[in-house]
């Protein structure tokens, strides 16, 4: 097996102390930094995306598989930088205003970065002017709404205003997800994209991101 | 109009109307606790002799629906003190999310005379208080407190005594609020704004409860923090000098409080609905039926019924059988499509998963306030579990499956209803609770840097 298909496995598994002896083993042999990313780590990753996905795996496999792979890039991250890895595009992504519910934006986070792209987390309780200002500033391609609670889901239908305000409603994409969201909503409010799971999310982002 | 025929009773209904919806306001108790997302499917009754989700059916004809007998007043006992009806009496209420605990209790000799409990009846507007709040955003608190106030009528009118008596009231901050009539739309959102915190006074006559006369309410410590809390507080007792105590509700909210005498700090971690059943595939409150115990392959099932499903407790010795049995791995992960438990009632590896969640969640928050306060297990005296739960949980099944620490083993005490009891202490010994407020700390999980970690180290079963 080679070393790539051993991390691969082990990130899928969730073993984190066999991720990052697998992945310093492989730098120190001289491996690319970018293909111990690709074919190891976000390979692993992207599997457990499609079994999620797929209803074949759930939250807890995704969350244990994610920890093992964000050991990985930890090692990888200062090699990236040195090599100049580009990012497959920026995003930034919290829960909205008055919803602390974050495991679900977490669950988004690791699947986005999964896939290549670096994310913002603003973390949970975020109001719309902090969505909007971080895209901005960190000249972000999407915003990404997480919401919990159907006291809160309406906040997102500010983010869109708030974007409109601001002016930059043509270059930045919305998107919007959690458990009481739909895309009737999404419609709705004027957001976007939506997506009913972490992985999807992650798959529309990068289209988006093209 | 179309006539419906609801267990022999007809009533009429617009064309369009939601099954649920007119079940709701024909006091037939069906429960919703997804609050009518056709999800939970735990509404189903039978129309025209086919299984429907009330919740998603449309009356567009006249038709006939059975639901099964879902008897409202849970039970009815003498508690094990027994007092006498004197003089001096009152009625202590405990207002829980999911049910109702009524004691009478002699002042005099300090004693319980009968304790009765039943379903919360605003259960059918979903079963966690998010569905409660939000249904009040839409449509006022008044629905919610009238259905709370007649069934607390009822549950009086029962225990007949003949006399008008005080009432003291304990409960979590938003059934309280429910409980009032007073806004609770504050607590549906961050920052989680209660109307009020305080010790409220009120009548039986002002809020339209029959029997009662003058009410008070305990106070509660914030939005999350309720008076059913204080209450427990009130009622476990204080750990020995330089240890800490721990008490944990536990239901949708595992809320654990980690205190000292001068000291306490709490906090709730969302467990899911999964220890009531809610988000497993055979999962049903501890009614008739319910699996409640499963120890070496053997089901125990409430009253000795033919099992229906499987409750929290149930669920608690289900997993911890699988994992002694190498059924599922430590992961959780469960080679096999389902594991029967009987012929009708299984488990999935998704219901494998839920609880991993839920049992992180709590093992989690407990370990979190643990960190804070920088002490460790040993430093811990003892652990009071409370919750309709605790009556029957299985400790060695919690330690098991990783939803108590082993280090709880030897130190867990159950006391079911804290809430209550320590209400009915507080009536009978007009205990000061100012110290539970004033040395009280809300700890917010979702800031706390350690919980996400935990959260994620502890979800496996190793």
């Amino acid at each position: 097996m080679s070393i790539y298909s051993e991390i691969s496995e082990n990130v899928r598994k969730g073993r984190m102390k066999a991720v990052k002896e697998l992945v310093q083993s492989a730098v120190d042999s001289g491996n690319s930094a970018a293909d111990i990313l690709n074919l190891g780590l976000l390979s692993g990753m992207n599997e457990i995306g499609e079994l999620f996905k797929n209803n074949e795996v759930y939250v807890p496999e995704v969350l244990v598989a994610a920890r093992a792979m964000n050991a990985g890039v930890a090692i990888l991250k200062p090699l990236l930088i040195q090599d100049n890895v580009q990012s497959v595009g920026k995003v930034c992504l919290g829960t909205v205003r008055g919803d602390m519910h974050d495991i679900g934006k977490n669950l988004v986070k690791m699947m986005m970065e999964g896939k290549g792209l670096e994310v913002i987390d603003l973390g949970t309780d975020v109001s719309p002017e902090n969505f909007v200002n971080t895209a901005i500033e960190q000249n972000c391609r999407i915003i990404c709404c997480s919401a919990l609670l159907t006291t809160t889901m309406d906040e997102m239908a500010e983010v869109v205003k708030q974007a409109e305000i601001a002016g930059v409603r043509d270059k930045v994409k919305i998107m919007i997800g959690g458990a009481p969201v739909t895309d009737e909503f999404c419609k709705k409010i004027g957001a976007d994209v939506y997506t009913s799971d972490a992985a999807s999310a992650a798959d529309a982002a990068v289209e988006l991101c093209k | 109009m179309h006539k419906v025929n609801i267990n022999g009773k007809t009533v009429l209904a617009p064309h369009g109307q939601l099954l649920s919806d007119l079940l709701i306001r024909n006091g037939n108790a069906v429960e919703h606790p997804c609050g009518g997302k056709g999800i939970c499917r735990k509404c189903m009754v039978r129309v025209n002799g086919e299984n429907v989700l009330s919740c998603r059916y449309k009356i567009e004809t006249d038709v006939v629906v059975s639901i099964g007998d879902n008897a409202q007043i849970l039970s009815v006992t003498g508690a094990a003190e027994t007092g006498r009806l004197s003089q001096n009496n009152c009625f202590v209420l405990d207002i829980g999310t999911t049910t109702l605990a009524l004691a009478l209790v002699c002042l005099d000799d300090k004693k319980v005379i009968s304790v009765m409990t039943a379903v919360n009846p605003q259960r059918v507007f979903g079963a966690d208080v998010i569905s409660r709040i939000e249904y009040c955003r839409n449509n006022g608190v008044k629905q919610l407190r009238l259905l709370l106030a007649d069934e607390i009528s009822r549950m009086i009118n029962k225990l007949d005594v003949g006399k008008k008596l005080p009432l003291f009231v304990a409960g979590n901050t938003t059934m309280l609020h429910l409980f009032f009539g007073a806004d609770c739309s504050g607590m549906g959102a961050a920052p989680y704004t209660p109307a009020f915190l305080d010790i409220q006074n009120s009548t039986g006559e002002e809020l339209g409860i029959s029997g009662v006369g003058d009410i008070v309410s305990l106070p509660c410590v914030s939005a999350f923090v309720g008076a059913d809390i204080v209450a427990g507080l009130n009622f476990v007792g204080w750990p020995k000098k330089g240890k800490y105590n721990l008490l944990i509700d536990l239901g949708t909210n595992a809320e654990p409080v980690l205190f000292s005498a001068d000291d306490i700090v709490c906090t709730a971690a969302a467990a899911g609905p999964c220890f009531e059943g809610a988000n497993i595939s055979c999962g049903m409150s501890a009614s008739d039926g319910a699996v409640y115990s499963f120890a070496n392959g053997k089901a125990e099932t409430v009253n000795n019924s033919v099992a229906k499903g499987i409750c929290g407790t149930g669920l608690v010795d289900i997993v911890a059988y699988l994992l002694k049995n190498h059924i599922i791995d430590e992961s959780g992960y469960m080679p096999c499509e389902k594991y029967n438990i009987s012929a009708d009632v299984y488990i999935t590896q998704e219901d494998i998963r839920q609880y991993q969640l839920a049992k992180s969640a709590v093992f989690s928050a407990v370990l979190a306030l643990i960190k804070l306060k920088e002490i460790t297990f040993a430093d811990i005296d003892k652990v009071f579990i409370s919750g309709g739960f605790s009556a029957k949980i299985n400790i060695d099944s919690a330690v098991e499956t990783g939803l108590l620490p082993r280090e709880f083993k030897d130190k867990c005490v159950c006391v079911n209803n804290s809430s209550l009891l320590g209400c009915i202490k507080y009536a009978t010994e007009n205990s000061d609770l100012s110290a539970i407020i004033k040395n009280s700390e809300y700890i917010d999980l979702s800031l706390n840097k350690d919980f996400a970690d935990l959260f994620i180290e502890n979800m496996m079963f190793e």
